[in-house]
């Protein structure tokens, strides 16, 4: 496995918004984190990238292994030195993820130098085929550009490209279509999926959008309130959803052949990180919900299949 | 409303910052309006006899050039020193809050007039404008107080003026107007009440300023004249007192540093207490 | 960008008209009679009709101002009444003293506040922070007459290191471009804290530390770049601001300038000479702004691409 997560724990003072979550991602495999805001999808990504100080969090528990070794508790100019180039991150709004004050050419440059040791001109060079890979029109003129020159789907390619400068192996994609036009958003999706399969790489999306899962993924984490709460392979995913939220999140989809006023969602909201029930986090939401589900927290027992699921209910059936 | 900004006073007050601002402000006022009484010695009384004398147990902060106590003359000159800066500001407010309401609620040419010539001050150093100003009215306390608040309008008419606009396009508002409202009645009884918070703490926190101004003017000679006292114009001896008698002029200066330094704390204190988010985020 | 500049410069075509006509309403707005506010007193009726057509007094404003400002123009802003000598030589003579201080403490303020908010940014929350957002409060609190006073007295008179006052030599612009500089010190430092702090928080930032780029590179390269565009602003809003503290400096440690001149021209009423200082420094005020406008839109590349 090139990345491995064990009962992660992230904490923030004395509340832990992301626990027990157990994940994995091999080579050339596309790995979909699905749930709502607020799920923690976002701060495991953070995690794994080692930048959970800048915004005051910690790993509490847990490890998480990149390539064998355990990226929790690595001094900072180790992780430095995995971030940007073996590991690498796309944020999820292009708009504000790019320097506005600096050309475009020289940020995509920034990790080439950095990591590959490259020079001034072999890095431009190298960026030159990053954004001819990417498809982005004329890049030698983009190149001279300032992201305010370009369209936000334009800003998502040179993120990707900035992403792909350091010869990454994993690469974390955050959201990377939220912010962008339905019609660029699978684009911006096709080009993730031919770079693992050109490339190799591991990726790890982070999405919310059951239609991006269902396109891209091969496996999906479905996470509810900091914990991963059903992992399984795509098409058993869709075929057999076995946790009451991802039924729920399933029946969310839009489809075209249904009747009109139907569309369903799921009932009561995500609670917050300070009123968190005693029990399976999803109790007060469930349709299925049982008197055990509102005392034990069911733990994730992963099956030799590699499926598994966290609910007393699915697993008694 | 007015509840909850009195539980907002009562929360900053019970700061430690706050608190400790608090009560040095307090004591300052009441040493001020209570001068007459407080001062061991009447602040004009001359003695030739002991000039120029360093602090000492029957003079804590020392004597004059003339032999006056410097203490008696401190507590008398922060009643000119506050009373001055409130009295301006007060009418720099009340100016403030008529200009940029009108100019923030009925906009037109007026507002557009006014407005640029509000942001040609603006550039202006403050000290600058009172400088121009002492210039026509001429120097004495009068005139330090007109300078003073007409060198403060630009900020408050400013400030009015954007909570008006902002507060004008809320939904409350625009439905209040679209009933059939008057002016009059959508403007205080809506409006200002509501614009008023910031504009005060905006005050308080000028009122600072303005005693720093003060002195300022006072030091130069254009504020208050012989033998009444100010704090700056108690240092506007300047250097040839300073080789003889530091201390006529290093306690006054401090008085004020310090006074300002606590109306800053204090203020801080204040909008740290009506800041609705960082209630949730306690939370 | 020089269309910009030049248009820059025709916006200012109204901002001097109504400074010009503020100063030239001085001399009719103080009390009593303009002549005697220009006479020395126990001067005779004779001296008062000469003066008074010398001012052009015995004439209408509209052509008062019209004479006033066509003499101005051609640099004449008339004869100081107390030194008999024209205003416009006594402030060429002592404008070079105020613009070396000036200058010297608005680069000594804008230096020293951006290095003082880069290092309070970057230890947010630790006692360096503190001890820095401490210093800005208290340099924003402490009347800069009164530093300028505490200057002299320990490094002047106590310690001797520096002459006492006067404009000989560059030793004797150490402590007026200290006093003069904390102020805008103080605000500088603070604009850059925060715009730092607020830069930080933004999206980019989290990529740039995702691309493994060292935190100080960071911070000096990129963050630092945006939070100079806040700073530059409030600079080219509040320039007449250091200017301003330096008019009172200059009167503390008796050097010569516009400042004393102006403060010596208040107290003995020469009102001729209140109006070319009034004049001069109003002018500065809006031309540093200018520069500040033009830099500040160099800065940034929206602005630069749009008004090329």
């Amino acid at each position: 496995m090139l990345l491995d997560l064990e009962m992660l724990r992230i904490s923030f003072g004395a509340f832990a918004p992301v626990d027990q979550v157990t994940l994995s991602v091999d080579r050339g495999e596309i790995l979909g984190i699905v749930g709502e805001s607020g799920s923690g999808k976002s701060l495991t990504a953070t995690a794994i990238m080692g930048l959970l100080p800048r915004i005051g969090g910690q790993v509490a528990a847990g490890t998480i292994r990149f390539d064998g070794t355990n990226l929790v508790g690595l001094p900072e100019r180790q992780m430095r030195r995995l971030r940007g180039g073996r590991i690498a991150l796309i944020t999820q709004n292009p708009m504000t993820s790019l320097d506005s004050m600096m050309r475009i050419g020289p940020q995509i440059d920034q990790a080439a130098r950095l990591h590959l040791g490259l020079g001034r001109s072999a890095a431009r060079a190298k960026s030159l085929e990053l954004m001819a890979d990417l498809r982005i029109p004329d890049p030698a003129s983009v190149y001279d550009l300032f992201p305010h020159q370009l369209s936000g789907g334009m800003k998502q390619r040179i993120v990707i490209a900035m992403a792909l400068a350091g010869d990454p192996e994993l690469l974390i994609a955050d959201e990377p279509t939220t912010a962008l036009d339905v019609t660029v958003q699978a684009q911006i999706v096709q080009i993730l999926v031919d770079l693992v399969r050109q490339r190799g790489l591991g990726l790890i999306l982070i999405t919310h959008d059951m239609g991006v899962v269902a396109q891209a993924c091969d496996r999906v984490a479905v996470m509810y309130c900091g914990r991963v709460v059903e992992l399984a392979e795509v098409d058993a995913l869709f075929a057999q959803p076995r946790h009451p939220y991802t039924q729920a999140l399933i029946r969310c989809i839009p489809r075209h052949d249904m009747a009109r006023g139907t569309m369903s969602a799921i009932p009561g909201v995500v609670p917050s990180a300070a009123a968190q029930p005693p029990g399976c986090r999803f109790n007060p939401r469930c349709a299925r919900v049982a008197d055990r589900c509102r005392i034990e927290i069911p733990e994730l027992r992963i099956g030799v299949s590699g499926n598994g699921v966290a609910c007393h209910v699915a697993e008694a059936a | 409303m007015i509840r909850h900004r009195a539980l907002a006073m009562l929360k900053a007050v019970s700061t430690f910052k706050g608190g400790i601002s608090g009560a040095f402000l307090l004591l300052l006022v009441i040493g001020a309006l209570f001068a007459p009484w407080l001062s061991p010695y009447p602040y004009d009384q001359q003695d030739l006899g002991i000039m120029n004398q360093a602090p000492s147990l029957t003079h804590l902060f020392g004597t004059d050039e003339f032999g006056r106590d410097v203490l008696s003359r401190m507590i008398t000159g922060a009643r000119t020193s506050l009373s001055v800066s409130i009295t301006a500001i007060g009418i720099s407010v009340a100016l403030g809050l008529v200009l940029g309401a009108t100019c923030g609620y009925f906009g037109g040419t007026f507002d557009r007039i006014v407005m640029t010539v509000i942001d040609l001050t603006w550039s202006f150093p403050e000290i600058l404008i009172a400088l121009m100003l002492v210039a026509i009215i001429g120097p004495g306390l009068e005139g330090v107080v007109i300078a003073i608040a007409i060198a403060y309008l630009a900020q408050f008419t400013r400030l009015t003026r954007t909570q008006i606009m902002s507060l004008k396009s809320e939904t409350y508002v625009e439905a209040t107007i679209s009933l059939g409202a008057g002016h009059a009645h959508v403007l205080f009884s809506h409006l200002l009440p509501n614009a008023l918070a910031p504009v005060l703490v905006a005050a308080m926190l000028a009122t600072g300023d303005a005693i720093i101004l003060e002195a300022t003017l006072g030091f130069f000679g254009l504020g208050a004249q012989p033998p009444t006292p100010s704090w700056g114009a108690m240092m506007s001896s300047g250097t040839a007192q300073l080789f003889i008698a530091p201390w006529v002029i290093l306690l006054p200066g401090l008085a004020v540093a310090l006074t300002v330094v606590f109306i800053n704390l204090f203020g801080d204190a204040v909008i740290a207490a009506l800041d609705v988010r960082a209630k949730f985020r306690e939370a | 960008m020089i269309g910009f500049t030049l248009r820059r410069l025709v916006l200012l075509l109204p901002v001097f008209f109504v400074v010009s006509l503020v100063v030239f309403f001085i001399i009719h707005l103080v009390p009593g009679d303009p002549i005697d506010n220009l006479m020395r007193a126990g001067s005779t009726p004779e001296q008062r009709l000469q003066i008074a057509a010398k001012y052009g007094l015995d004439r209408s404003l509209v052509e008062q101002y019209v004479t006033w400002m066509g003499r101005l123009l051609t640099g004449d802003l008339g004869t100081s009444i107390i030194q008999g000598r024209p205003v416009s030589a006594l402030i060429a003579r002592n404008l070079p003293y105020s613009l070396e201080l000036g200058i010297a403490a608005l680069l000594f303020s804008t230096l020293t506040g951006i290095a003082a908010g880069v290092i309070a940014a970057s230890y947010q929350g630790t006692r360096v922070d503190d001890s820095i957002t401490g210093f800005i409060l208290l340099g924003s609190t402490v009347p800069s007459f009164w530093l300028g006073l505490l200057l002299i007295l320990v490094f002047a008179v106590w310690l001797g290191w520096v002459p006492v006052s006067g404009a000989r030599g560059w030793s004797s612009l150490i402590l007026p471009t200290i006093a003069a500089g904390l102020g805008g010190i103080a605000l500088v430092a603070r604009v850059t804290r925060i715009a730092m702090i607020e830069t930080s928080r933004q999206d980019f930032v989290t990529l740039l530390h995702a691309k493994g780029l060292p935190p100080f590179i960071i911070q000096l390269r990129h963050v630092l770049r945006h939070a100079m565009v806040p700073v530059v602003t409030i600079l080219s809003l509040r320039i007449g601001w250091v200017l301003g503290g330096a008019v009172t400096i200059e009167y503390v440690f008796a050097r010569p300038g516009l400042g004393s001149l102006l403060i010596r021209a208040l107290n003995q009423r020469d009102y001729p000479l209140v109006q070319g200082c009034l004049l001069m420094l109003a002018m500065a005020v809006i031309i540093g702004a200018l520069i500040g406008d033009i830099v500040q839109a160099a800065m940034d590349p929206r602005q630069r691409e749009a008004r090329a």
